[in-house]
This record gives C-alpha cells, structure tokens and sequence, in this order.
C-alpha cells in the first residue's frame, strides 16, 4: 500500500514537472525567440520543445514563391550552438548555419514554391561524464507583407 | 524503486506525446535503432506548419483580385456555434475573414471580426489579453495597419500557445484547419471562373503541398467517432483530388544579391492543373466550408 502510493505521487510528481518545464519552454519561446522575427510577421504557429543534447528535429513547411522569409532557431543558452539546415524534398542542402559562423536565423526568397525541412540538432557535449544538457528550442518562422 | 523509474518514464513519454503536436514514435525508434545503428539519427520531433491565411489574402491582393465582403462568414452566425470543434474551426474560419479584411484595408469589417473571435474565444475558455482585444485601442489605431496586424498575429500566437500547454492540441488544430479552409475558399471565390488569374490559379494548385502537411499536423490529434476524426477523413479526401495535381520542383542554387542583402533559392518548379480538377477543389472546398459555417 505503502509502495502504491509513493509510485501514485511520484508520477504524479514527474507529470506536473514535464507539463511545468513545457510551459516555461513556450513562455521563453514567447518572450525570447518570437520578438527576433522583426520586422518579419510571425505566423502564429509555435514550434518548441524540450530537447536533449543530440536530439533531432524537423519542421516542414510549404514556403511560398516570391515571399520573404525569416527562419529562426531559437535555443536556451546551455545548449550551445546549434546547427541548423535548410533542406529540400530531394535532401538538397539549401542552408547549412554552420557555414555562416553558427547563426540563429536566416532570411531569404524562393522563387518557386516548395517544401522545405528545416532540421536542427542540439550538440553532443565534448567532454566524457558530464551531465547530459537539455533544454527549450524553438523553430519559428515568418514572412514579409509586400506593400 | 525499480517499479518507480518504469512508472516514471511511463508517464514521461505519455506526457511528451500528449502535449506536443508532433509525431515521437518511441517503439519504432527503438525498433529501428537496435536493427539498423548504422543508419542516420532518428528525429526526435517533427514539426508541421502550414502558411498563414494572411500569406493566401495577401496573394489574392497582390494577383489584382477585389475584396468582397459577401464572401466572408457572416458574424451573426456565432451562435450557431455550440460544440467546441465547430467553435474552434470557426475561430479559424473568422481569423482568416481577419485577416482577408486587413489586406484589403477595411477596418470596420476587420474590428466586427475581431468582436466575434473574441466571444468565441471566451466560449472556448481560452483566456485573453485585456489589452490586445481592447477594442477602444483598436478603434483609435484604426487606420495604423501595423497596430492590426500586431494584434491578429499576437492573438493567434498566444491562443496557439496557450492550447498547447493546456493539452488542448485538438483545439488549435481545428483554428488552424478552419483558418486553411477559408483562405482557399476566399482566394478560389476571388478567382474569374472562366478565366482564372495565373498566378491565383498557381497559388491554388500549390495547395496540395500545405494540405500534405495540414492533414499530418492534425493527424496525432483527432478522435475518431469525432467531429474533427470527419474532418481528417474530408481532407485526406480533397488530397486525392490534389493528387492530380502536378508539382514538380528543381532547385538550381542559392544566389546572394549582397548589394540589396537578399538570398534567393534559384530553381524552378512545374505545376500542372487541369480545368475538371480545378473544379473538383473548387466543389469540394466549398461543401467543406458549407459544412463548418453551418453546423
């Protein structure tokens, strides 16, 4: 019985944490990342997560012919720089912000209309046994009104 | 205490997957991982976007097209809107009627559509910022187009954050699906019937690559036995329609103006639409927005 209920609060415990570090990821995907789109408009859909060093993610999005563009990524400080690529369907590097000294955002035109994965990894830390990094990115995307 | 670390990460996957609109396979990754190590990393969360309804009125603008006010929902039919899908997916619905009205300028018509999304998003207990809904604000910035389009972003980025972190991912699906369906069904009613505009015509067949990443972004979320469960299966249905349609994209390079400091994918894409297809988007667009403006 004793056991039951310290497994019930427990988990209990770890979902208010995880449900707590996901609204402080947003939070600081609001007041942090949202406001470098300027002068581009956002467009309203939030993309952030918690993710740990070596992690991986994607977002795909039809971008439109003639429209400018601001991607950006949006990490917590420790995590590093992280590297970002723009790709097309055919796995074709379009972007690579490893190649323009690690920069958060790129803003570009594409004269067709395609889709276009937007992939991020956190970076591994160098040194052996040190604590495992995690932390809140955030992949943000915004356009330009033509006059 | 073994028990409590397996009941802990139970509940910490479970959450993940809950509270994010992203697809994490967990079982296959693992699956995959142990067959094939030497294949490339596995995404952790994948992300779907699709473009915001201000971006297909902005086009509609752009190709000449007019703005006409009998092509948006009316607002007094919000009290129609009992349950929470149709509530959501006519948030939706009146957020692109929003922004179609800014584009072309007409403000009076852009601030009744601000009043409605306001009650429907008291409907949907979703709470709002006193101040961006200040409707006295909006009047006085009325002719400050920045001010209105600084408020229809903030009040859709807030609603869609505020969604996500109370586990209601259903709901913001919806606002986006409803605000899909009634940039299409604007810029396809814009369009010369007999003649359609080029580039509006482009714009529509290229639906079909925001509608593949619609249907995947709503997809971890619907219910079936559900209004939005019919919802899914109705686009998936319109993509067959799409499939029609042709797309083909080859990118050439990257072109750097430093001068004017602009980038530009360089490439060119082939798009092909024929007219009986055209007219199936058409038809089915419009029974789809029939449907969720008239519950």
């Amino acid at each position: 019985m004793k056991n039951a209920i310290i497994i019930i609060l427990t988990a209990l415990l770890s979902f208010t944490l995880i449900g707590e570090a996901q609204g402080q990821c947003r939070k600081y995907t609001k007041k942090s990342c949202v406001p470098k789109l300027d002068p581009y408009i956002f467009n309203g859909q939030v993309n952030s997560a918690l993710l740990n060093e070596g992690d991986i993610a994607e977002l795909m999005l039809t971008f439109y012919a003639d429209q400018e563009y601001r991607v950006l990524v949006c990490a917590e400080d420790q995590l590093g720089n992280v590297n970002f690529k723009l790709k097309d369907i055919n796995d074709k590097v379009l972007f690579d912000n490893s190649k323009h000294e690690m920069a958060s955002l790129w803003d570009f035109t594409s004269n067709t209309t395609q889709q276009i994965i937007v992939e991020l990894e956190i970076p591994e830390s160098d040194e052996a046994g040190e604590k495992l990094k995690n932390g809140c990115v955030a992949i943000l995307v915004g356009f330009k009104e033509t006059e | 205490m073994q028990k409590i670390i397996f009941f802990s990460i139970i509940i910490f996957l479970t959450s993940a997957c809950n509270t994010s609109q992203e697809k994490k396979v967990e079982a296959s990754k693992t699956d995959q991982a142990t067959t094939n190590s030497q294949d490339k990393k596995l995404v952790e969360q994948i992300f779907y976007n699709v473009p915001s309804p201000l971006e297909m009125a902005q086009m509609t603008r752009d190709a000449g097209m007019q703005f006409n006010s009998e092509l948006t929902n009316p607002t007094e039919k919000k009290q129609y809107y009992i349950d929470q899908t149709t509530q959501a997916l006519n948030l939706g619905v009146y957020g692109a009627d929003l922004s179609y009205a800014r584009i072309f300028d007409q403000v009076q018509e852009a601030v009744n559509f601000l009043a409605v999304i306001r009650e429907l998003t008291e409907s949907l207990q979703i709470p709002q910022d006193e101040e961006t809904f200040a409707l006295d604000k909006l009047e006085k910035h009325i002719n400050n187009r920045d001010t209105l389009l600084h408020i229809i972003t903030e009040i859709y980025s807030d609603m869609d954050i505020y969604l996500k972190e109370n586990n209601r991912g259903i709901v913001a699906a919806m606002i986006i699906t409803g605000g899909w369906i009634e940039g299409n069904y604007l810029a396809l009613q814009s369009m010369n019937k007999e003649k359609p505009n080029e580039k509006v015509l482009r714009r529509v067949a290229e639906q079909k690559l925001s509608l593949a990443s619609l249907i995947e972004l709503i997809k971890p979320h619907v219910r079936t036995n559900h209004k939005s469960g019919q919802i899914l299966a109705d686009l998936e249905e319109l993509y067959v329609i799409y499939e029609d349609v042709t797309i083909e994209t080859k990118n050439s390079g990257i072109e750097t103006d430093s001068g004017k400091g602009k980038t530009t994918i360089k490439g060119n894409t082939r798009v092909e639409i024929d007219q009986e297809t055209l007219q199936s988007i058409q038809s089915f667009i419009n029974d789809l927005r029939k449907d969720i403006t008239n519950p």
